[in-house]
């Protein structure tokens, strides 16, 4: 029997990094770039996390480490999005292309040690436990115990919800998104605000990448293991509302919560491992399939009235 | 005076020519050039290891013979990407087209286990070139039917074929019982590599003339320039993406089964891996030309030939030469010596 309680609280666990991921996206999406690097900058962003805490010896050091180094990423990629006229996709691919190879060729030099670094188990996340959420059933238990990324994860995606509708700067992401010439010409610095938007999508990144590597406390070759694309299926899904993409990632996590505990139970693993990837297929073509359909029903109904009055017209004619 | 105007015209254009031809080569240099900071930040020497390298790719006959070998799938995948990259479709689930086919491939020998080898040959490459074009339609037909973007859907893809092919490759009738490594049982049907080459080349000559010289590739160069005004000029824009996107499967398709049969002789669980990326590369350095994507492919196959030798006599690991592909990809998009010449014009405009 499966414990629900565990796998809920696991599905939120393992929900966390995707919905960082998903804020990140969000504001590429929002000026307008659609941001297929949030793969490589995640990456980016474990890598460095490990990197820092190894080398500051506390946690605080690795996000911010990660942080720093994803902005860095995020500015860089921008640049050659906005001044050298890069193709974004390309771009991204690339980028997701040198994350992959560097962090597997800097593991050598820096650590010693290829394919995976596990730090030492002092060096874990610290999970925050909070007395009053006990007495909760339930939900208790679920939201309990988790790290302190975790619960950012879970809070900021109303704080993007107020930026974006509730203030200034908000309205003006907004605006670039829906058309840049307009906001250009209501004298809005386009160019200022998508690299502030970029720059958050690196730091959204950054600390989804620390959750990801410190909350397993280690760097895996290739960890991010799609999650960048889920989280675009996720926002193509949610036409990039914040909270929205809140809840699409924690069904999300639950998928994979279900793969992780059904895993050991006999089921085969590669079968059982598509279940995110189908999901977010399925997430990606199922409303625009929906829309489709009802279209060509309206489209069709609409011509057949169109038939009924040509006839009518027709026969008055005759008479 | 028009005399004057027509003589001051005339060299640009070539200028402008020998620029586009010469930028993919200063891309190349660059990417080399960050790769080589980037291996000196961590403690190593760049040059030793561009020399071991090049010795390792081009130093010796088994050196040379290597690069050929690793040069031509890439130029087969460049070609995929390519055609699909003229008219402003993006291909990119290689890989998994590769491992569909590659499981087409397998299973062959298990549907028709009495024919002759070479009847079982040339079947196991039409279902190679079948399994991996049809696979290739499926991201095409949802994005013309619902507008869904095609890479994030070939990406998902990429993945579920991959787990797919680890399942077949661990229980099924292709596993191969008893090894650590996932593998399919051993393929009889071969193909010989001078015969792989003379293909590939075959296929080389037959692109070229196909895009340059008859209607079916013209209608794709103005699909690619301007779809509007291709649509205008009745050119049905859906059917030949659509058909596009079948060939550029099919090019995967192929590719996979050079390296299934000609090669490993048996389907691996990673066989593919990072190959998409590889023809994507060489098709952005050679800007959709087929000598460019030959020159593209080449460094790109001499790169991956040259890394074992690499990793024994440097201390510089071979994972580097993935590093320096991803700056290649990056610098090979940006014309960069236009953008000098076009700033260099601008300062001489203002001042």
């Amino acid at each position: 029997m499966i414990n629900v309680e565990q796998l809920l609280n696991l599905s939120v666990r393992l929900a966390a990094p995707v919905i960082l991921i998903c804020l990140g996206g969000l504001f590429s999406i929002k000026v307008d770039i659609f941001n297929l690097a949030l793969e490589g900058f995640t990456l980016f962003g474990c890598f460095a996390a490990v990197v820092g805490t190894y080398m500051t010896q506390s946690v605080m050091g690795g996000i911010l480490f990660a942080v720093l180094l994803t902005l860095l990423v995020a500015l860089v990629y921008a640049l050659f999005v906005f001044e050298l006229d890069v193709d974004p996709i390309i771009c991204a691919l690339a980028c997701t292309t040198i994350a992959t190879g560097l962090t597997r060729y800097l593991l050598v030099p820096i650590f010693g040690a290829s394919g995976r670094f596990i730090l030492p188990s002092e060096l874990a996340l610290p999970t925050i436990h909070f007395a009053f959420l006990e007495k909760i059933p339930l939900i208790g238990p679920v939201l309990n115990d988790h790290s302190v990324l975790v619960y950012l994860a879970l809070l900021l995606p109303f704080a993007v919800h107020v930026f974006l509708y509730r203030t200034n700067m908000g309205l003006s992401v907004r605006a670039i998104g829906k058309n840049a010439d307009a906001a250009l010409s209501a004298g809005i610095g386009i160019k200022r605000i998508r690299y502030f938007a970029l720059a958050l999508n690196g730091v959204f990144c950054g600390l989804a990448g620390a959750q990801l590597a410190l909350s397993l406390n280690m760097f895996n070759v290739g960890m991010t293991d799609g999650r960048g694309f889920t989280a675009i299926a996720v926002l193509v899904l949610t036409g990039a509302e914040p909270v929205l993409s809140l809840l699409a990632c924690l069904m999300f996590g639950f998928s994979d919560a279900l793969v992780l505990t059904l895993s050991g139970r006999g089921y085969p693993v590669q079968i059982l491992s598509m279940l995110p990837y189908v999901l977010a297929l399925i997430v990606v073509i199922a409303p625009l399939l929906i829309k489709s359909l009802v279209k060509w029903l309206r489209k069709r109904s609409a011509e057949k009235k169109l038939i009924v009055m040509g006839s009518d017209v027709t026969a008055g004619d005759r008479q | 005076m028009g005399e004057n105007v027509m003589e001051r015209k005339l060299p640009e254009v070539s200028l402008k020519k020998l620029l586009g031809g010469l930028s993919p080569v200063v891309a190349v240099l660059i990417a080399f050039a960050v790769a080589g900071l980037v291996v000196l930040a961590s403690g190593g020497n760049p040059l030793e290891a561009y020399r071991a390298l090049a010795k390792g790719a081009l130093g010796s006959w088994v050196g040379v013979k290597n690069t050929i070998r690793y040069t031509l799938p890439i130029i087969l995948l460049a070609f995929s990407f390519s055609i699909c990259n003229r008219c402003g479709y993006f291909n990119i689930g290689q890989e998994g087209q590769m491992y569909f086919a590659a499981l087409g491939i397998a299973f062959v020998p298990q549907v028709i286990p009495n024919a002759p080898l070479w009847v079982q040959a040339v079947v196991m490459v039409a279902a190679g070139a079948l399994f991996g074009g049809l696979i290739s339609l499926l991201p095409a037909v949802f994005k013309f039917l619902f507008g869904v973007n095609e890479v994030v859907i070939a990406i998902l893809m990429n993945y579920i074929i991959l787990l797919l092919t680890d399942y077949l490759l661990n229980n099924g009738p292709i596993a191969k019982a008893d090894t650590t490594v996932p593998m399919s049982v051993n393929l009889a049907p071969s193909l010989n590599t001078t015969l792989i080459l003379i293909a590939v080349v075959a296929i080389i000559i037959a692109y070229a003339l196909c895009i340059r010289g008859t209607v079916p590739g013209y209608e794709l160069r103005m699909i690619g320039h301007n779809p509007k005004f291709a649509k205008a000029c009745g050119v049905k824009t859906i059917r030949i993406v659509l058909v596009v996107a079948l060939l550029g499967g099919v090019f995967s398709g192929l590719t996979a089964a050079g390296e299934v049969m000609g090669v490993y002789h048996k389907v691996y669980n990673n066989f593919a891996v990072d190959m998409g990326f590889n023809g994507m590369t060489a098709a952005l350095i050679g800007k959709d030309s087929t000598l460019g994507i030959i020159f593209g492919s080449l460094i790109l196959g001499a790169l991956q030939s040259g890394a074992v030798t690499l990793s024994v006599e440097t201390s510089v690991q071979a994972e580097m030469v993935q590093v320096v592909k991803g700056f290649v990809m990056l610098f090979a998009t940006i014309n960069i010596l236009r953008y000098l010449l076009q700033s260099r014009r601008k300062e001489g405009k203002t001042a």
